[in-house]
């Protein structure tokens, strides 16, 4: 006997708000069954996700279940075909959010139950339908952290991973190469403040060459290291005083951070462009000068601030008188009109004249041809800004011949600067000496020759002292000192001392005002008198330097009212007086040196 | 005679200061932060014009230092307002005034800073770090533009529905488009179906700035179903009704979008700024 | 059982904590009894509790002497312990025994139970408390084979699937039985809710709208001005304004109230205090009513504590078995609160001596009294002795037994008091605001002064209807005596005051309208109104009025007709005093219209002015108007101290709610999002801190005070019962529970790690969620303290990063409104 057919059986289950289920149980006698999202159907499925009429399930002969899907269904996870449905195990067929699991009765034999729930549903309203823009913290943590290592711990550990520089001598050697670098990583040059100096632009790879130590100021001995002939600007213990800072806020916060002052890198301050290395300006120098005297009671130096209003009168050293053959040099202000007792005779205007018998004498000579200008005495020097010594000889001598016949009528030159000697020249008792050239075309009567009277030969005493006598050549220029004490034929020279510097701080760089003319400056047309000194007063200079309508209408000339033009810090080994071993040399002079090094 | 008809409130009147009206955090006490930031900053023009350091002003000069510490300072404290906005409990401040020193202070570091820089700039982590901060700035400037104007257009385009009004009615368009969608043909229900999953507001940034959802199938659907059918009528309604309302969404969505976008700049800038400015210190000291 | 000839030495009805503590005591005594229930289970009124409610044991320092054990807990542990006690006492208990008539007296009562029992004993204990039986559906079908079932309550809304309902009755309980049985649509019950009128007045805003959001979404349909005419089979036929319509009905449940049991009681020939719906029966200090031998005890009698209730059981059995030396439990707590006075008297000497004295203690039984007493403080006062200062916070009611006090009304100089003599009341304005002191009162003769705390005051205006007319009539003397200040005395009002009548107004109903005569003047008891004037077609808002204010004088005055209009803001209890009263007290003495008029004058220039000035009134005053009107809508008008949102400032960043979480233990007290918005004027959910709050009309544990800076807030005593939640109609109480403790700032902000600021810990947020699923709510009551305490005022403000946020008192948002572009 077949067994009766199937029965279905419907088992519904709906989940409560407030949890729990709720079960409702239907008999679906048997089948076939419908199952869709239309009312008519069977089982009613609502949600859109099925389709009107979605399957059938028909009872098989064999207990099994008989599919017909009308649109794609899936049992236990795979895509069914038709056809009957062995239901040796419970079947699970997905419908959008319900599941519908198909098995065999337990209770009932030959029923099979279906059985209908729905997935859980949150029905729970969102508390916001627009969620808050995320990734501030992931984004903040990647950029803080990219920053922070590719610009402090990259930097430091290049730094740390950096070797010393080498040794002072090597330094120099390697800072010669043209392309100086050394190896190691150069991770720190986004540490870099600003462009290097020209003469240091070859460091700027090498941060480490000056920065020897984390959080330690560039010291002076790390200057020093490749700086090594390098002067203090003065005794340390001066300058220190000097640059003492007064006491406040700033100076406590430098002691504190343990920077000293009188460092180098106080003044020489790097990563400001290529051409700032030193402190050029006014108030490089001002900074200490402007008030030295309150910084160190004890300085010669006058106090000197602003080129135009706070400088002192220039006071050059002039020759106040001998001490035996010794000058005695004192340095006086020009607006006090100070002498130059450089014991000579001499008179600029009558040199200068451009009428009288100098003149016609010159314009006679024809190493001249003209009256006499500055040139034809004062020459230039080859290297330097001065001029060279006037010189006896080369500068004079063309006029003031020396030559004379001695007593054996032999035309001879008198040795200048030596008076014993031309006493015994002129006495015959000299070696005899050859004429010196005079200049071409010299036809000046000799020396002595002039007063005395041609058929008269003098006493060869009176003709060796002739020199000497008034009117003599000597004469011309200088003061003779009968010296009784040693006879009749002594004679002495009154010592002259002609400066070569007036100024000791400075050097006036003659060549770079050719475009002046020399009485501009110097009053030599109208002296008579050589004390008389020709340097200009400060005023002079400051009608142009330092004068802004004059600079605006003469750009060109760049007179500039600065300390550096007149001064350098470190004069040359040139610079004449007493004081000149304590000052060093010049930055200039530093950097050309070392220019010529690495040249 | 007890007391009078209208008992009088002497604690809410007397405690407080009277504060009838609004205030913006720009206005607060009569830009009192606007002049403290403009002081600030004049000074510190003024400083800097009348100083005249060798060899040319920077950070390095006393004046530099000076105002770098300003604005390092600064820095600082104006990024605590991510900490400050958020302990609420402790001390008796308000951050409305905390945010107009931010915004107003924040202004004046553009001027301090610079002038601590001494316009030097160049390839390194210090004009890094500047360039960092004035990125924080200027997205802060947006930020406060953002502010004056979006409160507005949200509220606007709000009306009086609340936001969660807004999931509420979109949770009943669901429903009853869903209702609808029921009886109706397997294309039709296709189309719903595809309406309903569409989000209601972008997921992407991008869609969410441009209040548009790519794809939105309620749009879709509304271009697919035939006008003229009576029978469709009813779920066109409910489609263009839901279309409406999705567009209100996406338009609060949009605006509340932007109001915390610019932060998304500002935000992780302002940490980068801090990182810089922690290398920008530690470089200069240690290659002192 | 045969009915009964056994004489029973006490019958007991009511199995609730009065009747089962009696019947615990007639147990332990030894005596014959029965204790006779009506349902199939003890203490019903408890039983029917909803599942896991707190039960509270109050007052707290009152003793309990009883057989059954009590202490707060759940409803389940209470009502497990009761049954266990009953058990071991040995209780006679009869089941299913409705008792409908008692007659008889001492020694012989015959009890007729509705199966038709009869009962006879010596005495009876009637402990059935105030519920009564519910009003019963009387049309035909019910009960009828085959016709929908008809029940009176609903336990458990859950229990019903599939099935069509018809809910009766328009009350809060039907609509609550409605909307529970048609929340969940998993059910798929038909819910379909009958309301014989067209609107649903009886019922609570809050109830309403749910309801007719439910009828909106689908989910309950409602038949207005609809009546059941009878039931047939699946069906319950109804009359409907068209005719006739049948419903498919499985299931009727019909709330349509229940009757006191005033009427059973007074059957049995028991006199009451008065005709006062609410009175209470006449009791001896031992039960007794005026039938001898029968005694009332717990709600019934004016109990509504259980603790009451428990001692009255043992206390009266006592009584009945003749233990005359028994003292109420609360002697001691009562000797300790008269120990202050000289000379020493017994208890109940003092008690009549201050009922004789204090009029709002009159009409209040001794007993009641013995229960007022016991929070109460009685204390005698120095001539010149201060009571309370100008300020002080307390809102206790001070009664003078003795003496007199003063009042300083201005503290001068000149000093001008007010002297208020024996028998009256004095602080009664902070009663109901809980507000600071008005004035200084010192006593003016030595006094005896009896302080009763506000919530025994309310609780006294409450349940004795007299006393609190009696509160009223004082009160509103007082303010009339201040309006018209012209030499009138209480004397003269006396007739005036014979006419006062209460008014309830819902909120935006008019009490006066614009240009109608009538000469009615008005006194706002509770609530508050506007005043507006039609200008050019559209009202105008002029002014608020909050309570305590007056308005109608004008037409007493002149007999004009109404200037303006006058409407409820929110549903207001008004005195309306009867104008034709105060004409003849002015016929009477026509100097004193006189010179009210002249007083009065301010009211009427402002009146005059905006007549004058009608056509300048432009959009600006529109705006105003709304604004103003929107702003009084929303609660502001009653509010002390509001949150208000500029929306044009607002970016919505949350920083208020998460300030006001942060501050509170993760618990935001606020919704910035909800709320209404009006003209970018945001009222967002949050406490207004109402002048009358709403929240302590009815809080067991007095847990609602306001504070020192006006603050309404709840204190840890809140025991969960929700009250303040459904009382509040801005719905700014929420019951939750906190969470834990959580991460620092710092370890968030970096990192992320656990809730941000303001945010409860997410875990716990999820697991309180899917705990409400299963669990009773939790059972803190939060709502806005304003940040008592804290430094900086409010954290909501002061978190607020734009500016948009402020807190308005009420002095300040009309000006508010005024200023808005």
């Amino acid at each position: 006997m077949p067994p009766p057919p199937a029965r279905f059986r419907l088992r519904q289950v709906s989940q409560r708000l407030a949890g729990g289920e709720i079960v409702r149980e239907r008999d679906l006698g048997p089948g076939p069954v419908t199952i869709g999202r239309a009312t008519d159907c069977d089982i009613e499925i609502p949600d859109l996700a099925v389709a009107l009429r979605h399957l059938m399930l028909a009872a098989g002969a064999g207990g099994e279940v008989v599919l017909s899907p009308e649109a794609p269904v899936l049992v236990d996870g795979h895509p069914a075909s038709p056809g009957p449905l062995p239901l040796a195990e419970p079947r699970t067929i997905a419908l959008g959010s319900y599941r519908l699991t198909i098995a065999r009765d337990a209770a009932e034999a030959g029923a099979i139950l279906l059985t209908l729930e729905q997935a859980p549903v949150d029905r729970a309203l969102p508390d916001r339908l627009t969620p808050p823009v995320a990734g501030r913290r992931t984004a903040a943590w990647v950029l803080g952290l990219v920053v922070l290592l590719a610009f402090l711990a990259w930097p430091i550990a290049g730094f740390l991973a950096r070797p010393l520089p080498p040794t002072a001598a090597t330094a120099r050697a390697l800072a010669a190469e043209p392309h100086f670098a050394r190896a190691g990583p150069r991770s720190d040059r986004a540490w870099l403040s600003g462009p290097m100096s020209s003469a240091h632009a070859r460091l700027v790879a090498d941060c480490k060459a000056c920065h020897q130590a984390p959080f330690e100021s560039v010291t002076d001995s790390t200057c020093r290291s490749c700086h090594e002939d390098a002067h203090d600007h003065a005794r340390p213990d001066r300058l220190l005083a000097v640059l003492a800072e007064p006491p406040g806020p700033v100076a406590a916060a430098r002691a504190m951070a343990g920077l000293p002052p009188g460092r180098c890198t106080v003044c020489h301050t790097e990563h400001e462009g290529p051409k700032l290395l030193s402190n050029p300006e006014t108030s490089g120098c001002a900074g200490c000068h402007r008030d030295l005297s309150h910084r160190l009671s004890d300085t010669p130096l006058r106090d000197a601030g602003d080129w135009r209003e706070d400088h002192p009168e220039f006071r050059p050293f002039v020759v106040a008188g001998f001490e035996g053959p010794r000058p005695l040099l004192r340095q006086v202000p020009l607006d006090r009109r100070p002498e130059d007792r450089n014991g000579l005779r001499f008179s600029h205007a009558q040199h200068l004249s451009a009428a009288n018998a100098v003149a016609r004498m010159a314009q006679r000579l024809q190493a001249y041809g003209r009256p006499l200008g500055c040139a034809d005495c004062h020459r230039p020097e080859k290297t330097g800004p001065g001029f060279l010594p006037v010189a006896m000889e080369r500068d004079c001598g063309a006029c003031h011949s020396l030559a004379v016949a001695d007593a054996s009528g032999r035309i001879v030159e008198l040795p200048h600067g030596k008076p014993a000697e031309v006493v015994a020249t002129l006495a015959g008792l000299g070696p005899p000496v050859a004429p010196r050239p005079t200049v071409a075309g010299a036809a000046r009567a000799l020396p002595g020759a002039g007063p005395a009277s041609p058929g008269l030969a003098p006493a060869a005493d009176l003709r060796a002292a002739a020199p000497f006598l008034p009117g003599g050549v000597c004469r011309d220029c200088h003061e003779v000192q009968r010296d009784s004490a040693q006879g009749r034929l002594t004679f002495a020279i009154a010592p002259v001392h002609l400066i070569g510097r007036f100024y000791q701080r400075s050097q006036f760089p003659h060549g770079q005002h050719k475009t002046v003319r020399c009485a501009t400056c110097h009053a030599a047309g109208t002296s008579e008198q050589a004390e008389d000194l020709l340097l200009p007063a400060i005023a002079t200079c400051r009608q142009c330097h330092g004068n802004a309508d004059w600079a605006a209408r003469h750009p060109e000339t760049k007179a500039s009212g600065a300390c550096a033009t007149c001064h350098w810090f470190h004069p040359d080994a040139r610079a004449p007086g007493p004081d000149a071993r304590g000052i060093v040399r010049t930055a200039r002079g530093a950097v050309a040196d070392a220019g010529r090094r690495a040249g | 005679m007890n007391a009078p008809a209208r008992p009088s409130a002497p604690s809410t009147t007397a405690r407080r200061a009277p504060q009838a009206i609004h205030e913006g955090f720009l206005a607060h006490r009569r830009y009192r932060w606007a002049w403290i930031a403009a002081l600030l900053a004049g000074s510190s023009v003024l400083l800097y014009a009348l100083d005249d350091p060798w060899p040319r002003p920077n950070g390095g000069t006393a004046l530099g230092y000076a105002l770098g510490t300003l604005s390092a300072g600064l820095i600082v404290w104006l990024s605590l307002l991510g900490i400050r906005k958020r302990r609420f409990t402790d001390g008796p401040w308000s951050l409305k005034a905390w945010v107009s020193a931010h915004v107003w202070l924040g202004l004046a570091l553009a001027i301090i800073a610079t002038l601590h820089a001494g316009f030097q700039f160049g390839w390194n982590v210090h004009t890094l770090a500047w360039a960092l901060m004035m990125g924080v700035i200027l997205s802060g400037v947006w930020g406060v533009v953002l502010y004056q104007r979006l409160p507005r257009q949200l509220s606007d385009n709000r009306a009086t529905a609340s936001e969660r009004a807004m999931a509420a009615a979109l949770a009943e368009s669901d429903r009853a488009l869903e209702a609808a969608a029921r009886p109706l043909g397997d294309r039709e229900a296709a189309l719903v179906r595809d309406a309903l999953a569409t989000p209601a507001v972008g997921r992407s940034l991008g869609s969410r700035l441009a209040g548009r959802v790519p794809r939105c199938g309620t749009a879709a659907a509304l271009r697919a179903l035939p006008e003229g059918d009576p029978e469709l009528a009813p779920l066109r309604d409910l489609l263009a009704a839901r279309s409406v309302l999705l567009a209100r969404i996406r338009t609060n969505a949009r605006l509340k979008t932007w109001l915390q976008v610019w932060l998304l700049v500002h935000v992780p800038l302002t940490v980068a700024l801090l990182a810089a400015l922690l290398a920008h210190i530690v470089s200069v000291f240690f290659y002192w | 059982m045969e009915p009964s000839e056994e004489l029973l030495d006490v019958a007991i009805v009511g199995s609730g904590p009065a009747g089962l503590a009696a019947a615990a005591r007639a147990a332990r005594r030894g005596m014959r009894h029965l204790l006779l229930e009506k349902t199939d289970h003890l203490a019903d009124t408890i039983f029917r509790y909803q599942k896991g409610k707190h039960v509270m044991a109050t007052p707290p320092q009152l003793l309990l002497r009883c057989d059954l054990a009590f202490e707060a807990g759940a409803r389940e542990t209470v009502l497990a312990r009761w049954a266990e006690d009953a058990a071991a006492a040995g209780i006679a208990v009869r089941h299913h025994a409705e008792v409908t008539e008692i007659s008889g007296t001492r020694g012989d009562f015959t009890l007729g139970l509705a199966d038709g029992t009869r009962i006879r004993a010596a005495h009876v204990v009637l402990a059935i408390g105030t519920q009564g039986n519910p009003n019963l559906l009387k049309i035909p079908g019910v009960g009828a084979p085959g016709a929908p079932v008809v029940q009176y309550t609903l336990d458990d809304p859950a229990a019903f699937v599939d099935e069509h309902i018809v809910v009766v009755g328009s009350g809060d309980a039907g609509i609550e039985n409605a909307l529970g049985l048609a929340a969940d649509p998993a059910q798929g019950n038909h819910v379909t809710l009958l309301n014989r009128s067209a609107d649903f007045a009886k019922a609570k805003d809050a109830n309403v709208k749910a309801l007719m959001a439910a009828r909106d979404a689908g989910r309950i349909a409602v038949l207005t001005e609809t009546a059941p005419n009878r039931l047939e089979a699946g069906h319950m036929v109804v009359d409907t304004r068209d005719g006739e319509a049948r419903l498919r009905c499985d299931r009727v449940i019909a709330r349509l109230g229940s009757a006191p049991p005033r009427a059973f009681v007074e059957k049995a020939g028991v006199a009451f205090t008065s005709a006062a719906r609410e009175a209470f029966p006449l009791l001896s200090p031992q039960f007794e009513t005026s039938v001898p031998g029968l005694h009332v005890i717990g709600a019934l009698a004016g109990y509504p504590l259980i603790k009451h209730c428990l001692n009255q059981g043992h206390d009266v059995i006592e009584f009945i078995a003749g233990n005359t030396d028994l003292r109420p439990a609360d002697e001691p707590i009562l000797e300790r609160v008269f120990a202050g006075l000289q000379p020493a008297r017994p208890v109940d000497d003092w008690i009549a001596f201050l009922r004789a004295r204090v009029s709002i203690f009159r009409p209040v039984s001794p007993l009641q009294m013995r229960e007022l007493l016991l929070d109460a403080t009685v204390r005698r006062y120095a001539a010149g002795e201060v009571v309370f200062v100008k300020n002080d916070v307390g809102a206790s009611l001070f009664a003078i037994a003795e003496g007199a006090v003063e009042v300083e009304i201005d503290p001068g100089p000149p000093r001008r008091t007010a002297t208020i003599g024996e028998g009256s009341i004095v602080g009664e304005v902070g009663l109901i605001s809980g507000r600071r002191r008005g004035a200084t009162v010192r006593a003016a003769t030595p006094a005896i002064l009896v302080e009763l705390p506000r919530t025994a005051a309310l609780r006294l205006i409450g349940t004795v209807p007299d006393a609190g007319a009696e509160v009223d009539r004082i009160t509103t003397t007082r303010l009339l005596l201040q309006i018209f200040q012209s030499g009138l005395v209480a004397e003269d009002l006396a007739p005036i005051l014979e006419t006062a009548r209460t008014v309830t107004a819902r909120a935006g109903e008019a009490i006066v309208t614009e240009g109608e005569t009538g000469d009615d003047m008005f006194v706002i008891r509770r609530g508050s109104c506007t005043v507006e004037k039609r200008i050019g077609g559209r009202p105008v808002f002029l002014r608020y009025l909050p309570a305590g204010s007056y308005f109608g004088e004008m037409a007493v005055l002149d007999g004009t007709p109404r200037t303006a209009t006058v409407r409820a803001a929110i549903r207001s209890e008004l005195i309306r005093l009867d104008g034709a009263a105060f004409r003849r007290l002015f016929e009477a003495r026509p100097e004193l219209r006189a010179r009210t008029l002249a007083e009065m004058a301010a009211r009427r220039a402002l009146n005059a002015f905006i007549e004058e000035r009608k056509d300048r009134f432009g959009s600006a005053v529109d705006l105003y108007s709304e604004t103003a009107a929107f702003l009084v809508e929303n609660g502001l008008g009653e509010a002390t101290d509001a949150l208000l949102i500029d929306e044009r400032l607002c970016v919505g960043c949350d920083n208020c709610e998460k300030a006001c979480a942060d501050s509170h233990d993760g618990l935001s007290r606020l919704d910035r999002e909800a709320g209404r918005t009006f003209a970018y004027l945001h009222v967002p959910t949050s406490c207004r801190h109402c002048e009358h709050p709403h929240c302590m009309t009815d809080c067991p544990p007095d847990a609602i005070r306001r504070g020192p800076d006006g603050e309404v807030s709840i204190n840890d005593s809140c025991i969960g019962c929700g009250n303040c939640v459904r009382h509040c109609p801005y719905g700014v109480i929420r019951m939750d529970s906190p969470p834990p403790r959580k991460p620092g700032l710092l370890s968030w902000l970096l990192l992320g790690r656990g809730p941000g600021p303001g945010e409860p810990p997410k875990a716990w947020a999820k697991a309180e969620r899917a705990r409400l699923r299963t669990e009773a709510p939790p059972k803190k009551a939060v709502k806005c303290d304003m940040c008592a305490g804290k430094a900086g005022g409010p954290a909501c403000v002061r978190a607020c990063p734009t500016g948009a946020a402020i807190r308005v008192s009420p002095e300040t948002f009309l000006a508010l409104a005024g200023r808005r572009d």
